[in-house]
């Protein structure tokens, strides 16, 4: 397959992935990079500028924790806008995932 | 030649350089972002080498910034054309002021009122152990003193009454915190047109020390309430109003 195809189909879920992660749980940002990154081979270059582009359209929002005893860690949390957003995402995912499986096996 | 930067610092330095360029607002919590990265890689065994492998050239990452801030902005003018003018700003700050003139002393009679209450509290928390002080260490007292197992319900009573009201005073007061620290951000907003969402208008306490300040709280509520009872109890058996059955005493 075309990498470039790829890389654009995985950045493409990004925005998605990151949605359904929160809406599990908080997730401290390297930790969520790093996930995204594993499951997604994508770069931490990458992932930081969507996450702050889901932060300014209200998706996300971050607090500074001071728990762990060093230098305050970020938290991504997931606001109300964002889980309306991540449902029909999904809505949307799944409509896609099927016709484009359908005509994969045509 | 845009080559990669060799350490962590220089990669930080550049990227924060390319986004003074590219007039991005929030630089530092960008830049914050990536240090973090480097320093969780540290600990991962990474080094800074291998760490800057994994992201993009600093010209590039920073051009990504600056394209997603202009979309931003452009989709934002498009869906808001424009906030309220300066003159409007100003005429709602005005009328803030109004508001405050009525409110704040209702707020400066409540900071009162939460100072007295933990002044009280605290009181109550030194009181309590104070009863177990012998006599002879008072010097001559004419009172009679209690014997122990009345002591300890009154101490016990007084020091988790005292955590409670320390308790809740500290709620209240965290709330108050809120309160003015947003309208502090809103005047601020009206005045200057800016926004400050991270204002600290003092240290704030790590959230260990008030999720154990409020675990206290309700310690002491739930021992207070049970203390009560048990003193009531106690003391309507004493006074003989509640009588065991005869069977119970065989």
């Amino acid at each position: 397959m075309n990498h470039d195809l790829s890389v654009q189909m995985k950045k493409g879920l990004l925005d998605l992935c990151a949605l359904a992660l929160l809406a599990k749980k908080e997730q401290y940002g390297y930790e969520l990079t790093e996930k995204l990154v594993k499951s997604t081979a994508s770069s931490p270059g990458t992932i930081y500028p969507i996450l702050r582009k889901m932060k300014e359209a209200g998706l996300l929002t971050t607090k500074l924790s001071e728990d762990s005893g060093g230098p305050p860690r970020k938290y991504y949390y997931i606001t109300n806008t964002g889980r309306t957003a991540l449902q029909e995402a999904t809505r949307d995912w799944i409509k896609l995932s099927n016709t484009v499986n359908k005509m994969l096996e045509e | 030649m845009n080559k990669q930067p060799r350490s962590s610092e220089q990669y930080l330095r550049q990227l924060a350089a390319a986004l003074q360029e590219g007039k991005i607002d929030d630089i530092d919590d960008i830049v914050a972002d990536y240090k973090d990265y480097f320093a969780q890689s540290k600990t991962k065994g990474y080094s800074d080498e291998e760490s800057i492998q994994r992201l993009p050239k600093v010209q590039e990452l920073a051009a990504s910034y600056i394209r997603d801030d202009k979309d931003f902005h452009a989709l934002k003018s498009a869906k808001y054309p424009s906030g309220p003018s300066r003159a409007q700003r100003l005429t709602i700050f005005g009328a803030s002021l109004a508001g405050d003139m009525i409110l704040l002393p209702i707020f400066g009679l409540a900071a009162l009122l939460l100072a007295c209450f933990t002044v009280v509290g605290v009181f109550l928390v030194v009181t309590g152990p104070l009863l177990f002080i012998p006599d002879s260490m008072l010097g001559q007292v004419d009172v009679a003193r209690p014997p122990l197992l009345q002591i300890l319900p009154t101490a016990l009573l007084l020091i988790s009454g005292g955590a409670l009201v320390i308790g809740i005073c500290t709620a209240i007061a965290e709330r108050m915190y809120s309160t003015i620290r947003a309208s502090i951000v809103v005047r601020r907003w009206l005045l200057t047109g800016e926004h400050d969402n991270h204002l600290k208008l003092v240290p704030q306490i790590s959230k260990r020390l008030r999720t154990l300040l409020y675990r206290i709280s309700l310690f002491a509520a739930l021992s207070t309430v049970s203390l009560i009872v048990i003193v009531m109890i106690l003391s309507l058996i004493t006074a003989g109003t509640i009588n065991f059955p005869s069977t119970w005493k065989q």
